[in-house]
């Protein structure tokens, strides 16, 4: 195997350029700092974003395979990214806060865990990233928003869909406001503003949308952040001073391992991965990977345990139009977390989903049991009088839903990552009880006929949790490793509760909170 | 390199896209076209391509004509990494087991006949077994599990397109369009 020792030493080197790496780079590159991205998958631009469900799969995961079990799988292959921006190159900009009620869930319930800061340390940091990147949202419509400042923007405008649904809610005794989006309802720092044509999942190449591409990449790159694509992180290497780190090892296309010496290394490689990594880490000292002492590294994965329902209406919903994430939210469910008998965890409803005919998300894919002569006059039906609504759920973390390492290799001859979730049982009554709520909904809105799609995981969350010591955590309340304080770590791996909001602007907020204070500390 | 056989040994897959070299140029062809010119397959083997063909028919009308045969085989045939059957979403790579296995137990179903002499009704009858998991035999994947991911690929050449969603009487409204038809 060759190996090659870069000579160089860079004040920070960053292990993936999505949602939490970008941030990092372009806040650290801002501040003068030397930074290098290491990015395992393709470079990729806006102008690689085909509007076609069939072209978005180029966007997905195509790194080491991760072996799945459990009985609600994280669906790793479908809800990771690869290349250039990660995963968020592709996400829908549903960007709400967390609850404070997410930050002591252990202290208030007994279950899950606690954070190790509240929801008013981040409450500036969510504002920061607010106004730097533009939401578009009603705050005041949000009655069960959080504290907070105004949104930049109007909220994206409602079409038939949204409109037709939020109707059924209300008639519920239900309440509805705009979906706050990462989304563009008018031109906004020098970004164009959304068109409405639902091609958010292939990516939006017009800049309407928060992607990496469009928000903190351009920055950290004209700063002089650089980026090495096709460059596989292995292992994070320990320096001989006890309790830092000195640098990565990565792998090229082909095959060649490359050393790269930091002074300050953030892990921003998604949940799996990042934890991977760490356990990859393996040397004599530490038999069981880095930052891993006290064997917290991969416990309480998590995701949100999510269902779909959907409806055929009467009138023209026009489900072609509007943005991929939705239209509407109903954040009723969620204060009180243990309200549905036998059942744990807040929840959220995100209805008027723009779809398309065909992939997994697609229209034609809710009916599998149509086919043949049916299939036509189905799908010409659901083309223009479909309507859908996801409810996002609030996971339990639980320690034994866990990554590990498996005995499989990847093409450099490193273990691959296996990822084990299961579903609880009170998240599985919560999920029962909420696509029963939600098929009323969207009877009561003028569907005639309203189904579901079985129970899956969105989102991938925890495996490297931050907690108040190592004996509980992998990392401090600023993403730094209990155990080695130059190592950080960026993203949704590092929320000790899922909540149950989607969670880039979380991770955005978090990451800046955690670059601040590497920036102190250098 | 003048004759008919030597001139398709430089098909070549890209993407969607499926080249052919003619008088020597090279021509970008969709699934469609690639069917409609009757190409040679990479990695399905004749019985293969039949069972396909008639499957997807009888599922999604109109998927044999919109080149399933020559989609699916297409991104058989380039690396797992850079498919774009929806398969990779829910298989760990390589794919090829799962789609000749599943299509395996599928030739099997017909029995004695060949797949044109079996009726709509008949192809019904095998459709919803191998969709409900009853199907006598099987082997390899579950039915059912390859009957959505086929079903998908099937949805994809005829209503995943331009073509498609006017056909369903919907704009398809594309920022960057996709390459031919796709
Ligand atoms: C279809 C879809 C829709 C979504 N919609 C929403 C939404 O509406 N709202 C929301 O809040 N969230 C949404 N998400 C989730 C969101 O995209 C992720 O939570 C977020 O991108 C995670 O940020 P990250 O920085 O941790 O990881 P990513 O953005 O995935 O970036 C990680 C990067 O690290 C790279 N990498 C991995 N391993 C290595 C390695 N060993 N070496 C070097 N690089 C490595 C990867 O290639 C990737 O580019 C969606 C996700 C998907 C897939
Ligand atoms: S709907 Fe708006 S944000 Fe989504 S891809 Fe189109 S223009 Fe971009």
């Amino acid at each position: 195997m060759d190996r090659i020792k870069n000579q160089e030493t860079y004040d920070v080197v960053i292990v993936g350029s999505g949602a939490s790496g970008s941030i990092v780079a372009a806040k650290a590159a801002a501040a003068g700092k030397k930074v290098l991205i290491l990015e395992a998958g393709p470079k990729r631009s806006l102008d690689d974003l085909t509007s076609s469900q069939i072209w978005a799969r180029r966007q997905k995961w195509n790194g080491a395979p991760v072996e799945e079990a459990g009985s609600l799988q994280i669906a790793h292959a479908f809800n990771a990214g690869y290349g250039t921006g990660g995963s968020a190159i592709h996400h829908y900009a549903v960007w709400p806060r967390l609850h404070e009620n997410d930050f002591n869930v252990k202290s208030a319930y007994g279950k899950s865990l606690d954070w190790p800061i509240e929801y008013k340390d981040l409450q500036p940091y969510y504002d920061q990233v607010q106004s730097e990147v533009g939401i578009s949202g009603d705050a005041k419509a949000e009655k069960w928003r959080p504290a907070g400042a105004n949104y930049p923007m109007p909220p994206v405008p409602t079409f038939n869909q949204g409109n037709i649904i939020a109707k059924g809610f209300e008639k519920m005794g239900m309440s509805t406001s705009p979906i706050p989006l990462a989304i563009n309802s008018r031109p906004y720092n020098d970004r164009q503003s959304c068109l409405y044509d639902g091609w958010c999942d292939a990516g939006c190449p017009i800049g309407a949308l928060a992607n990496p591409l469009a928000t903190y990449l351009p920055k950290a790159f004209a700063d002089g952040a650089q980026i090495r694509n096709h460059a596989t992180v292995s292992r994070v290497l320990e320096d001989s001073t006890k309790g830092k780190v000195s640098g990565v090892e990565y792998y090229d296309a082909d095959g060649v391992v490359h050393t790269v010496l930091a002074k300050q290394v953030v892990l921003a490689a998604f949940v799996v991965q990042n934890a991977r990594i760490l356990l990859n880490s393996k040397s004599e000292k530490h038999a069981n990977g880095l930052a891993n002492n006290s064997d917290m590294v991969g416990r309480y994965l998590t995701t949100h345990p999510s269902n779909y329902v959907f409806g055929l209406f009467e009138e023209e919903t026009q489900p072609f139009i509007g943005p991929t994430g939705g239209q509407v939210m109903c954040q009723d469910r969620y204060e009180d977390k243990s309200a549905v008998k036998d059942a744990f965890g807040s929840y959220q409803w995100l209805a008027g989903l723009a779809v398309k005919p065909n992939d997994l998300l697609g229209f034609a894919n809710t009916r599998p049991d149509i086919f043949g002569d049916e299939l036509q006059p189905f799908l010409k039906r659901a083309a223009k009088h479909f309507g859908s609504m996801v409810c996002v759920g609030e996971d339990i973390s639980d320690p034994e839903n866990r990554i590990t390492l498996s005995e499989t290799k990847d093409k450099f001859g490193l273990p691959i990552a296996k990822a084990v979730h299961n579903l609880s049982a009170e998240s599985k009554v919560m999920l029962e009880h909420a696509v029963e709520e939600g098929k009323a909904v969207l009877t009561a809105a003028g569907a005639t006929e309203a189904w579901s799609a079985p129970p899956f995981g969105m989102h991938h969350v925890g495996g490297t949790v931050m907690g108040t010591k190592a004996e509980n955590s992998v990392t401090d309340g600023f993403g730094r490793c209990h155990e080695l304080d130059n190592l950080y770590i960026a993203g949704p791996g590092v929320f000790p509760t899922t909540g149950a909001v989607n969670p880039t602007f979380t991770i955005h907020a978090l990451a800046l909170r955690t670059v601040e204070e590497m920036l102190k500390v250098a | 390199m003048t004759s008919k056989s030597s001139r398709r040994e430089f098909l070549k897959t890209s993407g969607l896209t499926i080249s052919c070299v003619v008088a020597g140029k090279v021509v970008a062809l969709s699934p469609a076209q690639a069917y409609a010119k009757a190409l040679p397959h990479k990695t399905l083997s004749t019985a293969e391509v039949a069972t396909v063909e008639a499957l997807a028919e009888a599922i999604v009308p109109g998927a044999t004509a919109a080149g399933i045969s020559h989609y699916i085989d297409s991104q058989l045939s380039v690396d797992p990494e850079d498919t774009l059957l929806m398969v990779k979403y829910l298989v760990p790579p390589p794919f090829n087991g799962f789609y000749q296995a599943s299509l395996a137990s599928a030739d099997s179903l017909r029995g004695d006949k060949e797949w044109e002499d079996i009726d709509k009704d008949g192809m019904k009858e095998i459709i919803g077994q191998i969709a409900t998991d009853s199907a006598a035999d099987w082997q390899g994947p579950p039915a059912s599990f390859f009957y959505f991911i086929f079903r998908s690929d099937a949805v994809d050449v005829v209503y995943g397109t331009e073509e498609g969603s006017a056909e369903l009487g919907i704009p398809y409204r594309a920022h960057i369009a996709p390459e031919t038809n796709w």
